[in-house]
């Protein structure tokens, strides 16, 4: 009886090859094409194996199996996959797709390799198993319904060795190549819109550390060692992160004077309102929107999406202010009037 | 053996599949073609974010501000979108980083109160306030003024509370607000790249985006 279904079994295994090696030059040419670019800025090279010849990459282009992505500096990518996860390619980033399986019903899962540079894991559906793992230079991150920084190599090493909790440690030996930083960014168990809560396994030398709540990092100094953490990154380290991902968003300016945005002063102040940029998904019922457009309503009012100035609900209860940070106004005589606050 | 099958399997799935990936492959392409436009791309986010999907949100705004760095509202909305995911950090490094005369410190100010208090889900329009009979004369208790409705007191009289967030701070001030309650926020802190941001030359447009 068992021989049989051995050979049953041999020969379904035989069929299956052939079919398979039949259908690879096809498939190669074909190409399993799991999404797309969806914005690319500045110099990113993109090659369908490491290998092959690189061009650049162009908005739209697809993104398959094997393809390889390299970012220069001041430039990055964005890539759009079939559900709808991304990945935002720093500058100065290398990485690979290396396997991506998508089934509306079943789930996805995704294997990419991040060579160096700083990457952004964005997870798209949320039906189904989804699952991702990133391997990194030093280590492998296995990532679950998240949005997640991970940065590799010199920038990880940089940004790393700054972060005071491993400074503190002081004989941390990190390799420039290797080193890797992970960042869990969310989603919260506070989160909005019932998303899946967010997790991170960072595994190195065989120990896992895991990241449960936004903001917890691990950092890998070199192959071989266990990952360090968890620990919680620094302001100053997200910035760092930030800059990496969205360099042009950096060089734009917006923390301190200077770049494009000084000439769109007087635009930007008067185009935006936040409370309508949020009137979709608002929460509002716990606050009042508050409206910079150059012409406050008064307080006990704010500005309706048309522009007038609607009274707030006289049964809304006071909520906190923050104080305006702008240096006030020299005192007048009318000063014992007290500040009026910035929340209409 | 088994890798033949996973091989065979994974070859049928992506046949299979093809047509409904061209499918999909063309709504992502419609989808990065929202992003092309500043604005198509902003409403794209809102949305998103109005059914819940925050991370398709947050890098909906990230390819926006990619191709638009200076967009007041994709990188407000984008900070407010941190915070909705519960990445508070996040959301209100990215406010620090906003200068007052670009977006306007009542925005900032705004953004920054959003971020420090728990999100709560919006909910159907409540019902126009209905007035309450009178209560019967029997049951009015003269209380404190001190323990009536909460405990509030403020000169004029309350609402009955409604449903507050179960764990709604009792105040939220700037720069007091902690994260998963080891780490409080520093709004005031220098980021790092402030002076190199500061520093930098005024961006040369004119080359290197590709859409």
């Amino acid at each position: 009886m068992r021989t049989p279904n051995r050979l049953v079994a041999a020969l379904t295994a035989t069929t299956m090859l052939a079919s398979n090696l039949a259908a690879a030059p096809a498939l190669a040419q074909q190409r399993t094409e799991v999404g797309a670019a969806s914005v690319v800025i500045g110099d990113v090279e993109f090659r369908e194996q490491q290998d092959a010849r690189a061009r650049q990459l162009e908005r739209r282009d697809r993104i398959a199996w094997g393809n390889y992505i390299a970012s220069a500096s001041n430039s990055q990518a964005q890539l759009l996959l079939l559900d709808r996860s991304t990945f935002s390619i720093g500058e100065r980033t290398r990485l690979r797709i290396d396997e991506y399986v998508y089934d509306p019903a079943e789930g996805r899962s995704a294997v990419v390799t991040v060579l160096r540079g700083a990457l952004r894991f964005f997870s798209g559906s949320n039906e189904g198993n989804n699952t991702a793992d990133v391997n990194a230079p030093a280590g492998r991150i296995g990532i679950r319904g998240t949005a997640i920084d991970i940065l590799a190599g010199e920038v990880a090493e940089e940004v790393g060795e700054d972060e005071p909790f491993i400074d503190n440690m002081r004989n941390v030996d990190s390799d420039e190549d290797e080193a890797t930083l992970v960042v869990l960014r969310g989603p919260g168990a506070q989160t909005a819109g019932g998303l899946t809560v967010g997790l991170a396994e960072v595994t190195s030398a065989g120990v896992t550390v895991v990241l449960d709540e936004p903001g917890l990092a691990a950092y890998i100094p070199r192959a071989g060692v266990p990952p360090i953490g968890p620990f919680r990154i620094s302001d100053a380290g997200l910035v760092e992160i930030q800059n990496e991902i969205q360099p042009r968003v950096a060089r734009a300016g917006g923390g301190g004077g200077g770049g494009i945005l000084g000439a769109l002063i007087p635009i930007a102040v008067g185009a935006v309102a936040l409370g309508v940029l949020l009137s979709n998904d608002d929460d509002d019922n716990v606050a009042p929107p508050n409206i910079d457009t150059g012409n406050n309503c008064d307080r006990g009012y704010y500005r309706g999406d048309n522009g007038q100035c609607i009274a707030e609900n006289p049964n809304q209860p006071p909520t906190a202010s923050v104080p305006d940070p702008r240096p006030t106004a020299p005192p007048t005589e009318d000063a014992e009037t007290p500040p009026r606050s910035p929340i209409g | 053996m088994r890798n033949i099958h996973i091989a065979a399997c994974l070859s049928v799935i992506a046949m299979l599949s093809a047509p409904a990936s061209a499918q999909s492959l063309a709504e992502l392409d419609r989808l990065s073609d929202l992003t092309a436009n500043e604005e198509t791309g902003v409403a794209a986010a809102q949305e998103q974010a109005g059914r819940g999907a925050y991370l398709e949100a947050l890098s909906t705004l990230e390819r926006v501000m990619a191709a638009f760095p200076e967009s007041v509202s994709a990188r407000l909305l984008h900070a407010v979108y941190l915070c909705r995911i519960d990445d508070r950090q996040g959301g209100l490094v990215e406010i620090s980083q906003m200068d007052e005369d670009l977006f306007g410190a009542a925005n900032i100010a705004d953004a920054r109160d959003r971020c420090s208090r728990p999100y709560v889900e919006p909910q159907a329009p409540a019902p126009a306030p209905v007035a309450r009979p009178d209560p019967e004369p029997i049951e009015t208790v003269a209380l404190p003024p001190s323990t009536a409705a909460g405990g509030t007191v403020s000169g004029k009289e309350q609402p009955a509370p409604v449903a507050p967030p179960p764990d709604a701070p009792a105040a939220t001030t700037a720069g007091t607000n902690s994260i998963s309650g080891s780490n409080a926020i520093s709004d005031t802190a220098p980021p790092r790249s402030s002076s190199s941001s500061s520093s930098q030359q005024p961006e040369d447009t004119s080359g290197g985006e590709k859409d």
